[in-house]
């Protein structure tokens, strides 16, 4: 212990002496001399130098030694252009989650978006609110809403990519706790939402609603940056990490997106083996004998994926086997869900009806379940069938998905092929 | 003598110390740490210094509070 604490002095010490040594080049920048003069004693005095450690010295420059901000400002340009070849130079990323594209990387980018948007635009017009709640202002909390509501993607990332790794190692608890809060965040916007489409003239109630949005989601921002991330960094693999970037597509991002795709540093990208081991391209050969004809693993898993439905198997013990993978999937699925009980891939709001549902499948009371919900422009019809054997044994449930509005829709008849 | 906590030292490992910690960090409002399965995974990076500025609660509470309870925190 005392050598790591001497270490911490140390290098403390060089931290300070290289501000010392940055704050008089930065004087003497001040007090006139050139760009060129000063760029070679920089370069020998500062061995690397981080962002951190700049806005550290222009801070002591500020309140140290009394230097106004607008002159900070004003070198600022001729400090960075000392400074960045430097910076980029020897400021190497860390660690692998600091690299763009990294699922961690992406989670801060879109938590920087996040922050802009509730601690400066929905900020600013909640206070207008309270001032004048006329419906230009109105309009822009509406917008401002709309455009959060896009943390939906970013907290789905969260939900059905992550949460299940973190599964894998037997973390449960803080994954559901946090998936419960996640939901009352997006039934919160919703709700202030469509306060603001009907005001009625209540300025208090609205202030309230959309502060507690603010402190909600300001909260979760630092509980996935302080807790969930470094939790998950310390547990999932790069080949996991790797996977998560992979099937983040598919949920979509939220008001940013990765600039480009992460490729981790290493020898030989396995690239092939993982696609092997998971993807389709890893379907094994063969066929398979049914009552009714023989068809091939790939015939079969075309046609699986070409049915207008989505299908969600899930076996006897509740966990999810198998999801169709159509053109157009109405709820998303990720593969991190395969071998996840079908518990901890429901909402926790919902997950009781779940539960009665195949409760009373597995004790042979039902065995089949509908349900119909219009969401947007679809009209998504969701059944339910209890899987038995000829013994009437249960051997899991089948999640049969459709967009039925266009079937709906259908009137008098058609007999000719289109055009 | 007195027991000693950092503000920056893991929950968990404060509690695995003095167990009553955690009774303690409950009675301030941070509920979430009685929950199953919390302490052993978030409170292995949850410090008390995050858990101020998570829930905004006033530092000297968070001392006096645990302070009667025969605890000083140390930087």
């Amino acid at each position: 212990m005392s050598e790591l604490i001497n270490n911490r002095e140390h290098t403390a010490q060089e931290l300070t002496e290289r501000q010392q040594t940055l704050k008089e080049i930065i004087k003497e920048l001040h007090a006139g001399k050139s760009v060129d003069e000063v760029k070679a004693r920089f370069a020998v005095a500062v061995g690397g130098v981080s962002v951190a450690e700049i806005s550290a010295m222009e801070h002591a420059l500020m309140t140290e030694e009394g230097i106004p901000v607008s002159e900070v400002q004003r070198l600022c340009s001729v400090h960075t252009s000392i400074f960045k070849g430097s910076i980029e130079d020897i400021h190497r990323p860390s660690g692998p989650e600091e690299q763009p594209g990294h699922p961690v990387h992406t989670f801060k980018l879109e938590n920087r978006e996040i922050e802009q948007l509730v601690n400066f635009k929905l900020s600013l017009h909640a206070d207008q609110f309270q001032k004048d709640d006329s419906p230009k202002i109105i309009y822009k909390l509406l917008e401002d809403l709309s455009l959060l509501l896009d943390l939906d993607k970013h907290y789905s990332r969260k939900e059905n990519l992550v949460f299940p790794y973190l599964e894998r190692y037997g973390i449960f608890g803080p994954t559901k706790v946090m998936w419960g809060v996640d939901d009352s965040i997006r039934a919160a916007i919703k709700e202030a939402k469509s306060l603001l489409t009907e005001y009625n003239g209540d300025r208090e109630q609205i202030g309230k609603a959309l502060a507690h949005i603010m402190s909600e989601v300001n909260e979760m921002i630092f509980k996935e940056e302080n807790i969930l991330l470094p939790m998950a960094l310390s547990k999932l693999t790069e080949d996991e990490w790797l996977k998560i970037a992979r099937e983040s597509e598919e949920i979509g991002f939220c008001l940013t997106a990765p600039e480009r795709e992460w490729i981790p540093e290493r020898a030989e990208e396995p690239a092939e083996a993982l696609e092997q081991t998971e993807g389709t391209s890893g379907t094994p050969q063969g066929f398979v004998r049914f009552e009714t004809g023989i068809v091939s693993v790939q015939q079969l898993e075309l046609l699986l994926n070409h049915l207008p439905v989505d299908l969600t198997f899930i076996d006897e013990n509740d966990i999810v086997r198998y999801f169709s993978h159509g053109k157009e999937r109405i709820f998303a699925r990720t593969k991190a869900v395969i071998g996840r009980t079908v518990q901890n891939c429901h909402p926790p709001q919902s997950m009781h009806v779940v539960e009665k549902l195949l409760e009373d499948f597995k004790a042979g009371r039902k065995d089949a379940e509908d349900f119909w919900i219009p969401i947007k422009d679809k009209f998504v019809y969701i059944r339910y069938f209890a899987i038995r054997d000829a013994e009437d044994r249960y051997l899991g449930t089948l999640e049969f998905t459709q967009n039925i509005a266009p079937i709906r829709a259908l009137e008098g008849q058609k007999r000719i092929l289109s055009e | 003598m007195d027991k000693i906590l950092q503000w920056d030292e893991p929950i968990f490992n404060l509690v695995n110390r003095y167990p009553e910690v955690k009774d303690i960090m409950v009675e301030l409002g941070f509920h979430d740490i009685a929950k199953p399965g919390m302490l052993q995974t978030a409170g292995r990076f949850m410090t008390l210094s995050k858990g101020i500025a998570l829930k905004k609660v006033d530092m000297e509470t968070v001392q006096r509070t645990f302070l009667q309870h025969g605890f000083t925190i140390q930087k």
